[in-house]
């Protein structure tokens, strides 16, 4: 009478995953005055609100997420990335005919490839997980952003507006109306 | 009567379904039923050749748009007419290498997806005639004989980089190896740019549909392939006539743009159906600018009507500039570009958000 064995195979992983989103755009920046002078009042608008420069380059990290704008062709990159370092434990069985013979390496061999696939596949859905938080992140942040980034613009275009103005004669009088965003210069040419 | 060999009648059917001379009940089945090559062919199958290809590529050309009396670029000035009378018709002949007949042998004797008898000529040595038949070869083959092999077809060297090809059909190159992109230079000067000139209303027909066929697109990746071809084609072609200031050629995007950009376009003629369920925000950017290529590629167009206007009676690029001008208010262009703007923003990630 011949006597079942159970082979049993298990590991532990240690991996760390990685997520990153991100979204390119263009910022619709008036070209009121030469384009060096609209990126430098771009750019100065930024650093009011807190951006680093970096040579042309200014950004900001809030709430998990990097706004970069490259203030010579406007655009603005917002990006979110996400790590995690996760442990992941697999075990795997099966009955072998022989303790330690043949039979027994060849079922223990075919665990091994079982895990692998098992672990690969655990990865693969904590890295999906991973992914979907931080493209939820990202979107939520988005809103804020694209608020804050209109704002950005507005300024930009009333500063260029009222440079432009005073190049073009005296200004007597400037009217800022913010809730209807609408702005009247009268100068005095 | 001429009397031609079993081999010859199926070259001559064959040859007679390319030029819309032979319905495809009566022509695919020769695709599958294959027939051994013989060593040369008899002068009045070579007789029936010409003929039939001096009379067919003719009369499709003039039935496409050749016959339309149209204003297009010859010279330093604008002419308007139909094709023939825009230039002589002596200038509109056109020439069939021996690889239009050894393509011609080759369909017949062998399946349109057999690798190991692939039918190759070097891009170099095809004449405007070889690369015309080609065009209309590929038309019906990929209309008729999909399931033939035909997708095999556009794998082969001359059709890798024909750009008539690539232009009617970009939906068809979205496979392509990056180097195998379009070689415009044949189509842009003499009479391949006249050859253009006839088939803009196809050109226009065919960009419709492929913008139209985008409303039911689900796959993101399908359609990420489909706007990176289109994006690849038009650059190319773009590109191709710009130097040469043959903005003229690019009249068939205009009227596909007024076809498709009406007073009730909305985002959902280009996105409808797509599933971006679980994707990242990038690769949904990335497929909602795919989604839109054509409606990007509106900006150049209007670049090119600006720069027109300032140029003046004397410069050397007038006509071309004033026929561009033209084009362009007929096709009411700015409004066009506007509501291509407002779709293409519409969808931009920051004003989704």
């Amino acid at each position: 009478m011949s006597r079942a064995y159970r082979v049993c195979v298990r590991e532990t992983q240690s991996h760390i995953i990685h997520a990153e989103d991100h979204v390119h755009t263009q910022l619709e920046v008036l070209a009121v005055l030469p384009p060096e002078q609209m990126a430098e009042l771009l750019a100065g608008a930024l650093e009011r609100r807190g951006f680093q420069r970096e040579g042309t380059r200014l950004s900001r990290k809030q709430n998990g997420v990097t706004i970069a704008v490259e203030t010579t062709t406007a655009t603005v990159k917002v990006a979110a990335e996400a790590s995690e370092e996760t442990t992941i434990q697999a075990e795997r069985s099966n009955l072998a005919y022989d303790d330690a013979g043949p039979h027994a390496k060849v079922v223990r061999e075919n665990l091994k490839k079982q895990l692998e696939k098992d672990i690969t596949r655990t990865v693969g859905e904590k890295t999906a997980h991973l992914q979907a938080k931080v493209t939820h992140h990202l979107e939520a942040e988005l809103n804020n952003v694209r608020q804050e980034l209109d704002q950005v613009v507005h300024s930009v275009t009333v500063e260029a507006l009222k440079c432009k103005a005073a190049q073009m004669g005296r200004i007597k009088e400037i009217t800022e109306d913010p809730q209807a965003r609408s702005l009247t210069i009268v100068v005095e040419v | 009567m001429q009397s031609v060999s079993r081999f010859e009648a199926n070259l001559l059917r064959l040859l007679g379904y390319f030029l819309h001379r032979e319905p495809p009940e009566r022509a695919l089945p020769l695709l599958e039923e294959r027939c051994a090559a013989p060593p040369c062919l008899h002068s009045n199958a070579v007789r029936l050749i010409k003929n039939a290809l001096a009379k067919g590529c003719v009369f499709l050309l003039a039935q496409r748009g050749g016959w339309r009396r149209e204003r297009f670029l010859r010279g330093s000035r604008s002419v308007e007419g139909r094709l023939w009378e825009r230039t002589p018709p002596a200038e509109l002949g056109l020439t069939f290498s021996a690889h239009t007949l050894r393509f011609l042998i080759w369909i017949t004797a062998h399946r349109l997806d057999d690798t190991a008898h692939a039918w190759c000529a070097p891009e170099k040595e095809l004449t405007l005639g070889d690369r015309l038949l080609l065009y209309f070869a590929y038309e019906r083959l990929r209309n008729g004989a999909e399931r033939m092999g035909a997708s095999a077809l556009r794998m082969q060297g001359p059709f890798r980089h024909h750009a008539l090809c690539w232009l009617a059909f970009p939906g068809d190159y979205t496979a392509m190896p990056a180097s195998a992109g379009p070689n415009f230079a044949p189509w842009t000067h003499g009479a391949g740019a006249c050859l253009l000139e006839a088939l803009q209303p196809d050109l226009a027909r065919r960009w419709i549909e492929v913008e139209s066929g985008k409303e039911g697109l689900a796959d993101p990746q399908a359609m990420r392939m489909l706007g990176l071809a289109q994006e690849h084609v038009l650059t190319a072609f773009l590109d191709a006539i710009e130097p040469i200031g043959r903005m003229d050629l690019a009249r068939f995007l205009l009227q596909t743009a007024a076809a498709l950009l009406g007073p009730h376009a909305h985002v959902g003629m280009w996105t409808a159906q797509l599933n971006l369920a679980g994707l990242r925000v990038a690769d949904r950017v990335a497929t909602y600018q795919a989604a839109t290529s054509f409606l990007r590629m509106l900006d150049r167009l209007q670049t090119w009507e600006r720069r027109a206007r300032g140029v003046g009676y004397f410069d050397e690029d007038y006509a071309a500039s004033q026929l561009w001008k033209a084009d362009w208010e007929q096709a009411q262009g700015d409004r066009l570009v506007d509501r291509a703007r407002a779709i293409v923003q519409q969808l931009s990630p920051l004003r989704q958000a």
